[in-house]
Order: structure tokens, then C-alpha cells, then sequence
């Protein structure tokens, strides 16, 4: 395990700019960005190895595997292409709230894409005893799990229940009342 | 919150009906002793979105409780 860690880790660290600012990154997510560079660019595979070396319980599959960024416009008109032009972590909080989302193929132009999910995740859906909405920011996390084709018209036929435990209302300004 | 309940289920239903039986939310699982600021029931109950609260959070206050998470999970199926 420790190895292989290392591994990603290190592919990672070759591929990313000595003036690359790590602080605040997810180790997690650097870990899966090597195995995506070391895989062809794919993040299916390393998914599905990780899930595995960390005794995931159940399945873990990617909604969708595709290069592709999240495009936002704005309630004042605004058009802001890439997740980290969005989230307001690596540039300023967006001067006005979110209208609408969309995938967009590239970062330079407003090019509304989309791709279908495959048939294992639509069969996963149908098959499912509770369908529970993933937890994670909004916008880019959730949201963004739903932007690809395929399964809204499934969840809008299917009788399973559906349930989320959200976490947007867990901040450290809000208080336990026990 | 209520805000973002109801965003989720305009992003996912769109612009279709979703008469009868179908839904695209049924249950939002909440700690019950947490301020998550104010619910609208009354928007919550139009929307057949039921509230179930019970314990999700013990030591970190600002965390869920995997455990907890996952039997209350559960005791949906």
C-alpha cells in the first residue's frame, strides 16, 4: 500500500511545476491525480484500485470518466469556465450567485458539452435500494454529478427511495444543541 | 438549505413532470440536535420531502458520524 501511494505521489510530483502551491491540497486527490496521469489518463482504473486496496465496502465508480469542466453563469450575467475559477479557493469569491451549470469542453470559450453515463451506472440506479445524494460541496461536487446524460430520466422513473444528508449546513458558526 | 433542497430538485427533474409516484427526493436526514438554520416545513410537506432528524453527530461538532450515518442509512432498506 505504502508503495503504492508513493508511487502516484511521485508521478504527481513529476508532472507539476516546481511553483505549484500544495498547501491546503488533498492528499486523496493528488493520490488519484497520479494514478489518472499514470493510466492514460484515465480515472476509472485507479478508482477502481484504490477502492479495492482500501477495502472500500460496496462499489466505487466514477459518474463519468471524461476530460471535461464545469461551466457557470451567473445571476448578473457573468461566465466563469473551470472549477477552480468557481469554488472561490484559488481566486475571489464570484461577485454574484450561480443561475446555471453546465460541462464544458476546454477553459477559453463557453462550449456547453455533455456525455451519457455508462450502462453499469444506469443499471447500478436501477438496481439500488436507496439512491442517497453524494455529500461535498454544492455546486461542484454535487451538482456536477448530476450534469451528465443518462440518468436524470431514471431517477424520474424509478420508485426507490431517495434520501441526502447534506453537509452545507455544517459550518463552525452553527452550534450543537445537545 | 432550503435553498439549495430546492435547487437539487429543479436540476434534476428540469422541466419534467414528475406526477404519481415518483420523486426526485423523499428524505432529508439531518442530526437533530444540529443548527442547520431555518427549515421550511411548509415548503418541505408541498414538496413530499420528509424530515427525518436523529443523532449524526457525536465528538466533532462539525462532522458527521460515519457510523451513525451509515445506520440511518440503512434503516431506509
Amino acid at each position: 500500500m505504502k508503495s503504492l501511494i508513493q508511487t502516484q505521489l511521485g508521478v504527481t510530483q513529476a508532472r507539476i511545476h516546481e511553483d505549484f502551491d500544495l498547501r491546503g491540497a488533498s492528499i486523496g486527490n493528488l493520490i488519484m491525480a497520479g494514478g489518472y496521469l499514470n493510466n492514460q489518463q484515465q480515472l476509472d482504473p485507479i478508482v477502481f484500485l484504490f477502492s479495492r486496496l482500501v477495502k472500500a465496502l460496496g462499489e466505487v465508480k466514477t459518474t463519468l470518466d471524461a476530460s471535461l469542466h464545469l461551466g457557470v453563469e451567473l445571476e448578473n450575467g457573468d461566465i466563469v469556465l473551470g472549477q477552480h475559477r468557481i469554488t472561490g479557493k484559488e481566486t475571489d469569491i464570484l461577485p454574484s450567485p450561480i443561475k446555471r451549470m453546465w460541462l464544458n469542453k476546454g477553459l477559453r470559450n463557453r462550449m456547453p458539452t455533455n456525455c451519457a453515463i455508462a450502462d453499469d451506472r444506469k443499471d447500478a440506479i436501477e438496481t439500488a435500494d436507496l439512491i442517497c445524494y453524494p455529500p461535498g460541496s454544492f455546486y461542484s461536487s454535487l451538482l456536477a454529478n448530476l450534469m451528465p446524460e443518462g440518468w436524470e430520466r431514471r431517477f424520474l422513473q424509478t420508485l426507490i427511495p431517495k434520501c441526502i444528508c447534506p453537509i452545507w449546513g455544517l459550518t463552525q458558526n452553527n452550534k450543537v444543541y445537545r | 438549505m432550503m435553498e439549495r433542497v430546492v435547487r437539487l430538485m429543479s436540476t434534476i427533474s428540469g422541466d419534467k413532470e414528475t406526477a404519481g409516484p415518483y420523486s426526485v427526493l423523499d428524505y432529508l436526514l439531518l442530526d437533530d440536535a444540529y443548527d442547520y438554520g431555518e427549515l421550511d416545513d411548509a415548503l418541505l410537506a408541498r414538496l413530499n420531502v420528509t424530515v427525518i432528524k436523529t443523532p449524526l453527530i457525536t465528538e466533532k461538532p462539525h462532522k458527521y458520524d460515519e457510523h451513525l450515518v451509515a445506520r440511518a442509512l440503512l434503516s431506509f432498506v
